[in-house]
C-alpha cells in the first residue's frame, strides 16, 4: 500500500524534537544554525501539508457481496 | 402368532416412527418455559407448557450455546427441534436446537439478556477501551455507500484533517444480511490495518439498527486490532455495538470528528512550536554572543600594548617599593649612628680629664703610664690635664 515518506505526524514530531534539542542547552553555533534551518523547513512543510492536503478516499466493495 | 416386543424394542420402534414423520422430526412448538435447569454437563432441561398441556424438552450444550434466547422460566417461545422418547423413563422429549421469542416486549427482553450475557463476558469492560490515535494516517470506515453518511464523514475529514487516507468499505447496514456484511467489512479492514476504524450508520428506527445489536457484530467489533469508534443513528440511539466500541460517538459526523485532530488547532500548535524554535535559536545565539564577549576580553588582556602598560605599572610599583625600603634603611642607620656617637662620647679621654683626672706620659718616649713601678725616682714625665700640659719629675715612691 502507500507508504508515507512525509507524514505530518513524523515531520511535526521531528520539529518538536529539534526545538527541544535547541532548548536543552548550548550547541556549537554551526550545529544550532543547521538545526534551526531544518526546523524552519519542517514548519513550512507542515504548514503547506495542512494548507494543501486533499483527502484521499478509497472505496472498497463489500467482500461478502462478492460471490 | 402374536409378535411381542421388549420395552426397549417398542421404544426404539417408536423413535424410528418419530424420526421418519415429516412433522415430528422438524417441528416448531409454542409454549412457555418452566422448570428450566442446567446440568453440570451444560445441557438445559425444561418443560414447555401451553395451558394444561406440557411437554418435556432438552437443549444439549452445543445448541444451547448458540441460542439467541436464554431459556428462562416464564418466557414465551417457539422452540424448534424433533421429538424423541428417552428409553430410561419412557418420557417423550422435544430435543431443541433453536428458539425464537414470542409475544410483545420479548425483543427488548432478548436484547437485555444478550447485553447481560456479553457484559458478564467482559466485552464492554471500560478497561478494554483503547485511546484513539492523536494523528491517524489511515482511517477505515464501514458504512453504506448509499445515502449521506459516507459523504458526511468525507466532508468532516476534508475540513478537519485532509492528510489522511480514507478506506471506505461498503456495507449493508440493515436487513437480514447486514450483520454478516458488517462483520465481513470489518474483517476486511482489519487486514488493511488502518490506524482507526469508524463503524457508522445514519438514523433509523430501532429495527433499522438491529444489525448493530447482533452478537456477531458486537464480537467482531471487540476483535478489532485497532481502536474502533461507532457513530450509529442519532444521539438517543444506543446499541450493543456502541458498548463494545472503544469510543461511542453520537452520530457518524461526530465519529469522524473524534478520530481526527482539528486543522485549525494543528495550525495553532505548529505556530507555537515555530515560536519556540525562534526563541530557542535566539537563546543559543545570545549564549554564543556572551561567550564571544568573554573571549574578546581575554584576548585584549593579552594584547602587546596592554602588556607593556602593565609591565610599566609593575616597574613603577617596584621602584616605589624599593625607594620606600631604602628610606627605611637609611633612617635605621642614622638611628644606629646616633647611638654609637653617644657611646663614643662616653669614651672620650677629654671628657674624663674634665672630671679632674690626668694622663701621665713618660717624657722620653711618650708612653702612657698606668703602672707606678715603671717610673723610677727622678724620671721625667709629662702630665696632661683638661686644660694644658706640664712636665714634672718623680721625687718619691709612695707605697
Amino acid at each position: 500500500m502507500t507508504s508515507e515518506p512525509e507524514s505530518y505526524e513524523v515531520l511535526y514530531a521531528r520539529l518538536q524534537e529539534i526545538v527541544r534539542h535547541l532548548e536543552a542547552g548550548e550547541l556549537p553555533l554551526a550545529d544550532a544554525m543547521a538545526r534551526y534551518e531544518e526546523g524552519i523547513a519542517l514548519s513550512r512543510r507542515c504548514r503547506s501539508l495542512l494548507d494543501e492536503a486533499a483527502l484521499r478516499v478509497t472505496r472498497i466493495a463489500n467482500p461478502a457481496a462478492v460471490e | 402368532m402374536v409378535r411381542s416386543y421388549t420395552v426397549a424394542e417398542a421404544l426404539e420402534y417408536l423413535n424410528d416412527v418419530l424420526k421418519r414423520d415429516w412433522v415430528l422430526r422438524d417441528i416448531w412448538i409454542e409454549g412457555e418455559i418452566g422448570g428450566a435447569k442446567c446440568s453440570a454437563a451444560g445441557h438445559c432441561y425444561f418443560s414447555l407448557r401451553h395451558g394444561d398441556a406440557l411437554i418435556e424438552a432438552v437443549c444439549w450444550a452445543p445448541q444451547l450455546a448458540r441460542l439467541a434466547v436464554p431459556l428462562r422460566d416464564g418466557l414465551a417461545i417457539l422452540a424448534h427441534g424433533y421429538l424423541s422418547i428417552y428409553a430410561k423413563g419412557g418420557k417423550l422429549n422435544l430435543i431443541v436446537d433453536d428458539v425464537r421469542p414470542r409475544g410483545p416486549g420479548t425483543a427488548a427482553a432478548l436484547l437485555e439478556a444478550l447485553r447481560l450475557r456479553l457484559h458478564a463476558e467482559g466485552l464492554f469492560d471500560p478497561s478494554r477501551k483503547r485511546p484513539l490515535p492523536a494523528m491517524p494516517r489511515r482511517i477505515g470506515v464501514v458504512t453504506s455507500h448509499q445515502g449521506a453518511v459516507l459523504h458526511d464523514i468525507v466532508a468532516v475529514l476534508q475540513r478537519r484533517f485532509p492528510l489522511v487516507e480514507l478506506l471506505a468499505v461498503d456495507c449493508a447496514v440493515q436487513g437480514a444480511g447486514a450483520p454478516l456484511a458488517i462483520v465481513a467489512a470489518l474483517r476486511h479492514l482489519y487486514d488493511l490495518s488502518p490506524d482507526v476504524i469508524i463503524l457508522a450508520r445514519g438514523g433509523g428506527s430501532a429495527d433499522d439498527l438491529a444489525a448493530f445489536n447482533d452478537e456477531i457484530v458486537v464480537r467482531a467489533i471487540r476483535a478489532s486490532p485497532v481502536p474502533l469508534v461507532t457513530g450509529i443513528g442519532h444521539e438517543v440511539d444506543h446499541t450493543l455495538a456502541d458498548l463494545a466500541a472503544d469510543v461511542r460517538a453520537a452520530t457518524p459526523t461526530a465519529a469522524a470528528e473524534r478520530v481526527t485532530p482539528d486543522r485549525d488547532a494543528l495550525r495553532d500548535g505548529l505556530d507555537a512550536w515555530r515560536r519556540r524554535l525562534d526563541e530557542a535559536v535566539d537563546e543559543q545565539l545570545a549564549a554564543h554572543a556572551t561567550r564571544l564577549t568573554l573571549l574578546h576580553e581575554q584576548v585584549c588582556r593579552h594584547a602587546p600594548a596592554e602588556r607593556l602598560r602593565r609591565a610599566d605599572d609593575a616597574l613603577r610599583d617596584a621602584v616605589g617599593r624599593l625607594g620606600r625600603r631604602l628610606d627605611a634603611q637609611i633612617q635605621l642607620m642614622q638611628a644606629h649612628l646616633g647611638a654609637a656617637d653617644a657611646r663614643l662620647g662616653a669614651l672620650d679621654p677629654l671628657a674624663v680629664l674634665q672630671r679632674g683626672y690626668a694622663v701621665v706620659q713618660r717624657a722620653d718616649d711618650g708612653t702612657i703610664v698606668s703602672d707606678a713601678t715603671s717610673l723610677p725616682i727622678d724620671a721625667p714625665i709629662v702630665i696632661t690635664l683638661a686644660r694644658g700640659r706640664r712636665t714634672a719629675r718623680i721625687t718619691e715612691e709612695l707605697p
